[in-house]
């Protein structure tokens, strides 16, 4: 009777061992979801779990390195185990992957032609902050500001309207990369820019006399002590025609630095006249230019399409805490023919990241927004062609080595933004990108909120939303002179 | 009359599942119909897991199931009157265990009949009711046992996870057991102490993990404070019939008959104020649109004759829908062009804000459509309605935004009532043919651009009619809005360039309307006789310009015989500021 039960049991075994039979081969790369397919990671991402499109009964995926692999079964879906993963990719740095995808259909199984995942040795920073919100485009309700560690499926929420009388908040970044130092606006009767500096959160109100609004769109100093900011005279407008959603424009917008020690405001004549838009400020890696981008005066909304910002850049000096009095133009929007947004430079200074729309200043809702990169030691532009979808490809933001970069992108149904890692080498070549894995891929089919200005971080910023609520509630604005 | 409520017992759940049924199904069966339309329930695993972000998983993830069920005519009412049955077996129970009551079948109507008024509200979920349920069966469970050491084990496990199963909804169960204790004789302070401070510890505690407000922590997941009244009423049947239980052999068909009379009195006080009939009228002109009956909109309409801009709204869709507008704008009330196409700004309430896309979908306007979707989604209480999900996807199919579509369609696919019709359309949007209505809809759309703000209303129809003049809802919209504005003389411009050209014979409110610009104009006969207004239109001016004149503009002396014309409103309609 044993003999018969070890029998038993051998031939079970070896039938589960065997593949299964009459298996189609299928030309086509498999229909997973998020687009995997050839894609180059870092060795430090979490997971990537998919789904197949077509609704398989059965899924056997094979993630095969140099010397082991792993096979990872499931319905429609994979859940990859995160420890042999990790194991995987730290085996296979700068190799590939190759992931063979087995789904039975209809009874049916086929074999598809098998996708490569580039391994890079280069990490990609730990952290990701982004606030989620209906892209309901011209008011919120809901909001939240949220940390996710992007080496696993964690996430935290750093700042929740609910506690704060339900008041907007946005623009989550850090300085030089760093949870250490990152800063967001929250709006609102009791509100302020929440500066998070070693976990010490002050509450500034940015908006000195004769400024035209609070500070918007801003960045860090690369040592930390000043801060420059847009202020902005934001309208929001609707299209109505059959592709385009929102218009948002500027009537007025100016730049202003400010000192975070002293809360002084620093400006220049030239860059708070009415003459020009300027908008989108950035510090360059080592701290002596501010870029932003410049538009001269349109009427507005009717010359909407002639509004075309420039990149521009003026000099800064930290030590005296003075703008220079010189602007150079990088990039003419008139000779080009587009408008540029959203001025990211790169950690090592070599790169500058912005986003090209046909016009305007909000291309979140542009479909023909893309990425492009300039080489600022070359002048050269990289018009990164396999990195920008086919929908708005926006708000990126540099991991702190200068390989990697986040963007938000609509390429998937051109209404809720989600955010895609893509890795830059030193050369400046990019290279394909991919969304952010899930633990449950299927969690983009059903989410209802975009992930709205990814901001990349090497460390965990040290509040969360109820120290929010405390700056929120019991904490007095520190005023801006 | 001795022993008669004892004896027929059953007629108190019967009787209360029976008229609460009645009730909703037939006085207020529009609410419930809401209700499912504010939410979406879908079968997924990601789901399920949402519900873990806040407390009360257990009652609100059944809450919700069962609200699903109110999409069918009667479901609504079935699940309110069954759960209204269960929660009065329930208490009574409940009320036997602790005050050993001969009338515990009468106290428990009274939790019940709370419930009942508190389900009035549009935003009292059933959650509530689950989670109230399941603490009664908590403290069931914990007064069923006998052994000291399980009764222990079991009082820390109901203490410490309450709160994460059922929310708000726990916070009764400490005086529940207190009570029971009591009434047994049982004094245990540091038990007491011990659970009270657990309990009442737990949602302080836990609001910043589940990032709620204080007073959220205390009654989620309900909305509103008010919703603790059916724990209050719980509370009072125990009082009650504790303190009356001493006196019940003496008078007992006395309390029977008191308690039957305070509380048909008390029900009936509470729907009196809880329950909104005029809501339940405008939500039922709402509803019968969301389900496609303009004629029993306009049916509805004239027999509630409500004086409001939601009320309005509806209805002049519906004759829209029948291309009666210009007929009959002014048989119904008209609040000046509010009615048309009410504003959507941060002033007006979520349920305006809810509707406000239906009569941009109505007229073309798509983006408006659209963005008036969104925010009724993002508005909406739990901010995932099957009702916006359903209309965005439309909208998406109409602008041939087949990806986003599919978004829309793959999430009513994974819920049980909206499944059928998203994969209908799933199958539409992959073979990318068009029905009727689809290639209707797509008609009215239009590539040109305009720039508008969201509530430039005069600019967006304009804008529409400009790019198709063949459309001839909104050409009707566009005049019956500037004639609702009293902008006679643009109406004229803009009937002569669009309307004219429709080759459609002049409606009545048109007519009337005409005949004063022609007048103001001092148009040539000749040029008032090419309009062909009916001869009895002009007859009925004359005789109105007569008594208007006679009378010195009296109101009083044209209201029988004019109230309806478009003169009366020109002359006498103005707004009146709150």
């Amino acid at each position: 009777m044993r003999a018969y039960l070890i029998g038993y049991l051998i031939t079970v075994v070896l039938f589960s061992c065997n593949g299964p039979e009459n298996v189609t081969v299928s030309k086509g790369f498999p229909p997973v979801y998020p687009d995997y397919i050839d894609v180059t990671i870092p060795q430090n991402i979490a997971p990537l779990n998919f789904l197949l499109r077509n609704k398989p009964e059965k899924l056997v995926v094979t993630i095969k390195g140099k010397s082991d692999s792993i096979t990872v079964k499931g319905e429609q879906k994979i859940e990859i185990p995160i420890d042999h993963w990790k194991n995987l990719l730290a085996s296979n740095l700068n190799d590939s992957l190759l992931v063979r995808v087995l789904a039975r259909l209809n009874g049916e199984w086929v074999q598809y032609k098998p996708f490569k995942w580039y391994v890079k040795k280069d990490k990609i920073d730990s952290y990701m902050s982004y606030r989620l919100i209906e892209p309901g485009y011209e008011v919120w309700n809901k909001l939240q500001i949220v940390e996710r560690n992007i080496e696993s499926f964690d996430e935290r929420v750093l700042a929740d309207n609910n506690l704060t009388q339900g008041s907007c908040m946005n623009c989550h970044i850090h300085g030089s990369q760093s949870g250490k130092l990152s800063m967001f606006h929250l709006r609102g009767e009791k509100g302020g820019t929440i500066l998070n500096k070693d976990g010490k959160l002050r509450k500034i109100n940015t908006r000195a006399n004769g400024m035209i609004s609070n500070a918007v769109y801003g960045d860090f100093h690369p040592d930390g002590r000043y801060a420059v900011f847009s202020t902005n005279i934001i309208i929001p407008e609707l299209h109505a025609n059959r592709t385009d959603r929102l218009e948002v424009y500027d009537t007025a917008s100016d730049l202003v630095v400010i000192d975070l020690d002293s809360d002084k405001a620093i400006t220049q004549p030239f860059l708070s006249d009415t003459t020009a838009f300027e908008t989108f400020p950035v510090f360059s890696a080592d701290g002596k230019w501010i870029y932003f981008c410049s538009a001269p005066k349109v009427i507005l909304p009717d010359s909407i399409k002639s509004l075309k910002y420039n990149i521009c850049r003026v000099g800064f000096d930290a030590v005296k805490g003075e703008i220079g009095t010189k602007v150079d133009t990088l990039w003419n929007a008139k000779k080009i023919s587009g408008s540029v947004c959203h001025l990211k430079a790169s950690p090592d200074g070599k790169f500058l990241l912005y986003t090209v729309a046909d016009y305007g200043t909000f291309p979140i809702w542009h479909r023909e927004a893309d990425l492009q990169m300039m080489n600022l030691q070359t002048g050269e532009i990289e018009k990164l062609e396999k990195v920008n979808g086919p929908n708005s490809d926006s708000y990126h933001s540099w991991s702190s080595n200068s390989r990697w970069f986040v963007f938000a992108s609509k390429r998937d149904d051109g209404i809720y933004g989600k955010p895609y890692f893509c890795y830059i080498d030193a050369s400046g070549k990019a290279y394909k990108p991919f969304v952010l894995p899930q633990r449950d891929p299927e969690i983009y089919d059903y989410m209802l909120k975009s992930f709205n200005i990814p901001d990349l971080s090497d460390s965990p910023v040290p509040f969360d939303a109820a120290d929010v609520e405390k700056v929120y509630m019991e904490q007095e604005a520190e005023q801006v002179k | 009359m001795k022993g008669y409520f004892k004896k027929y017992n059953w007629i108190f759940p019967v009787g209360l599942a029976g008229l609460s049924f009645v009730f909703f199904q037939f006085f207020y069966p529009y609410h419930l119909f809401f209700k499912e339309q504010i939410q979406l329930f879908l079968y997924t695993p990601d789901y399920f897991l949402s519900y873990f972000k806040k407390p009360a998983w257990l009652s609100a993830y059944l809450g919700d199931f069962l609200t699903q069920f109110f999409y069918l005519r009667g479901g609504g009412a079935a699940i309110l009157a069954s759960l209204f049955c269960v929660e009065w077996v329930l208490t009574v129970r409940v009320l036997k265990r602790i005050t050993s009551s001969t009338k515990a079948g009468l106290w428990a109507l009274l939790p019940a009949s709370a419930d009942w008024v508190l389900h009035c509200n549009t935003l009292h979920g059933v959650s509530v009711s689950v989670g109230f349920i399941l603490v009664l069966c908590m403290f069931l469970i914990y007064a069923a046992l006998s052994g000291a050491w399980i009764s222990y084990a079991i009082l820390i496990l109901f203490s410490l996870t309450g709160y994460w199963l059922l929310g708000s909804s726990f916070l009764i169960f400490p005086f529940l057991i207190l009570a029971y204790d009591f009434n047994n004789q049982r004094v245990h302070w540091m038990k007491w102490i011990i659970v009270l401070v657990v309990t009442f510890a737990i949602p302080p505690v836990l609001r910043h993990h589940y990032l709620l407000t204080p007073i959220q922590s205390f009654i989620f997941p309900a909305f509103s404070k008010q919703s603790l009244l059916l724990q209050g009423a719980l509370l009072l049947s125990v009082i009650s019939s504790f303190f009356l239980k001493k006196i019940e052999a003496t008078y007992s068909q006395l309390i029977s008959f008191g308690i039957v009379t305070v509380l048909a009195f008390v029900l009936s006080l509470g729907i009196i104020n809880k329950a909104d009939f005029n809501l339940e009228k405008v939500l039922s002109l709402d509803g019968e649109t969301y389900f496609g009956n303009p004629d029993r909109v306009i049916e509805l309409s004239k027999k509630y004759d409500l004086k409001n801009k939601q009320a309005a709204y509806f209805t002049n869709m519906a004759l829209t829908q029948k291309s009666l507008l210009a007929e009959n704008l002014l048989d119904f009330y008209q609040p000046f062009s509010l009615g048309l196409i009410p504003p959507v700004t941060p002033e007006e309430n979520w349920q305006s804000i809810f509707v406000s896309n239906e009569v941009f979908f109505l007229i073309g306007d798509i983006n408006m459509a659209q963005h008036s979707a969104m925010l009724g989604n993002t508005f909406s209480p739990y901010q995932r309605s099957s009702r916006m999900i359903r209309r965005l996807a439309e909208i998406n199919m109409v602008t041939g935004d087949s990806a986003a579509a599919m978004k829309y369609l793959r999430i009513l696919s994974k819920t049980l009532f909206h499944r059928k019709w998203a994969e209908s359309q799933v199958k539409m949007v992959q073979s990318s043919e068009t029905n009727k209505w689809l290639a209707g809809k797509r008609s009215q759309v239009s590539d040109a651009d305009l720039l508008r703000k969201s509530n430039d209303y005069l600019s967006s129809l304009q804008f529409l009619v400009v790019q198709h003049p063949d459309n001839l809802v909104a050409v009707d919209y566009l005049l019956c809005y500037l004639l609702l504005n009293k902008e006679v003389k643009l109406f004229r411009e803009n009937y002569d360039r669009y309307y004219l050209k429709l080759n459609r014979a002049v409606p009545k409110v048109y007519a009337e309307a005409l005949l004063i610009q022609l007048v103001t104009d001092k148009a040539s006969q000749q040029e008032a006789q090419s309009y062909s207004i009916h001869p009895e239109i002009v007859t009925r001016f004359t005789e109105y310009t007569r008594i208007f004149e006679q009378t010195s503009g009296d109101m009083s002396a044209l209201n029988k015989q004019f109230s309806k014309s478009y003169w009366f409103y020109y002359h006498f309609a103005t707004i009146q500021k709150k």
